[in-house]
């Protein structure tokens, strides 16, 4: 017989991903009735790209702004309302997540920086 | 005194009894003004008015910097013609290309833009005015 010793911060992480799944899931299903006008759209893309800018880890800040484009950009031909307000909904759970994570991940920063952060290369 | 964002109006009452005058523009470092005057022979009740108008004019090295956003963000080649006045919708810039580009605005200068104020921006110059504007608040502020 096995048994599977998990330490406590993945058991703990585990339910806290399963808890914000289940929130978005509930936050998209509630807010997936009305179509989103383009302002709203617009202002939910400007939302997660200025969340994104809270992470302190470089590789998760450019890759929440590059999924944020590129889900935007991939769903801009969306043309059935349900179809877009079920993205819209996603987007804001997506929205509240980033945040959350973004202050996680700042009460765990390390001091030290990506090279890709240097203004100037020193050679 | 009315104020609408960068844009004062200045309203006063003149007396004198002349023709109608104008008067041309003068520059005073960045700030632009530009006043028109005018005087009607009529009764001193009915006081004409003289209507001055103060717009912050951005500095070139400001457009500049946002000219190199703007290429950088729409992937422009280096050689392509790049004025204050090209619209972005020129460019090829959708509603997307515009936030990114104010996003990088604002990475770039430290600012930030408020919603209402990016929807107003079309054209580089606008941006830069813009950008001057939030900058000298910034450091007004400071």
């Amino acid at each position: 017989m096995i048994f599977l010793d998990l330490p406590s911060i993945h058991i703990s992480s585990l339910t806290l991903y399963s808890v914000l799944y289940l929130e978005g899931a509930m936050s998209a299903a509630a807010s997936s009735s009305a179509t989103p006008s383009a302002a709203q759209v617009l202002s939910l893309f400007r939302s997660l790209l200025r969340a994104a800018r809270e992470f302190p880890d470089y590789n998760i800040r450019e890759y929440t702004k590059r999924r944020t484009i590129d889900s935007f950009r991939h769903n801009a031909t969306l043309s059935d309302p349900s179809q877009i307000s079920t993205a819209f909904a996603h987007g804001k759970s997506q929205l509240a997540v980033v945040k959350r994570q973004a202050v996680v991940y700042s009460l765990y920063d390390s001091p030290l920086r990506s090279v890709m952060e240097l203004q100037q290369v020193p050679f | 005194m009315a104020s609408v964002s960068a844009t004062s109006l200045s309203f006063q009452p003149s007396l004198k009894l002349s023709t109608r005058t104008s008067q041309g523009c003068y520059k005073t470092s960045s700030l632009e003004v530009v006043s028109v005057g005018w005087n009607r022979r009529t009764f001193p009740s009915l006081r004409s008015s003289r209507f001055c108008i103060c717009a912050v004019k951005a500095q070139p090295e400001t457009v500049q910097k946002v000219c190199n956003i703007v290429r950088k963000q729409l992937a422009l080649p280096a050689e392509s013609e790049l004025t204050p006045d090209t619209k972005f919708s020129a460019l090829g810039a959708d509603s997307l290309d515009t936030v990114e580009i104010v996003m990088g605005l604002e990475e770039e200068f430290g600012i930030t833009v408020e919603e209402d104020g990016s929807q107003n921006i079309s054209t580089v110059q606008e941006a830069a005015d813009l950008i001057e504007k939030l900058v000298q608040d910034k450091s007004g502020a400071s």
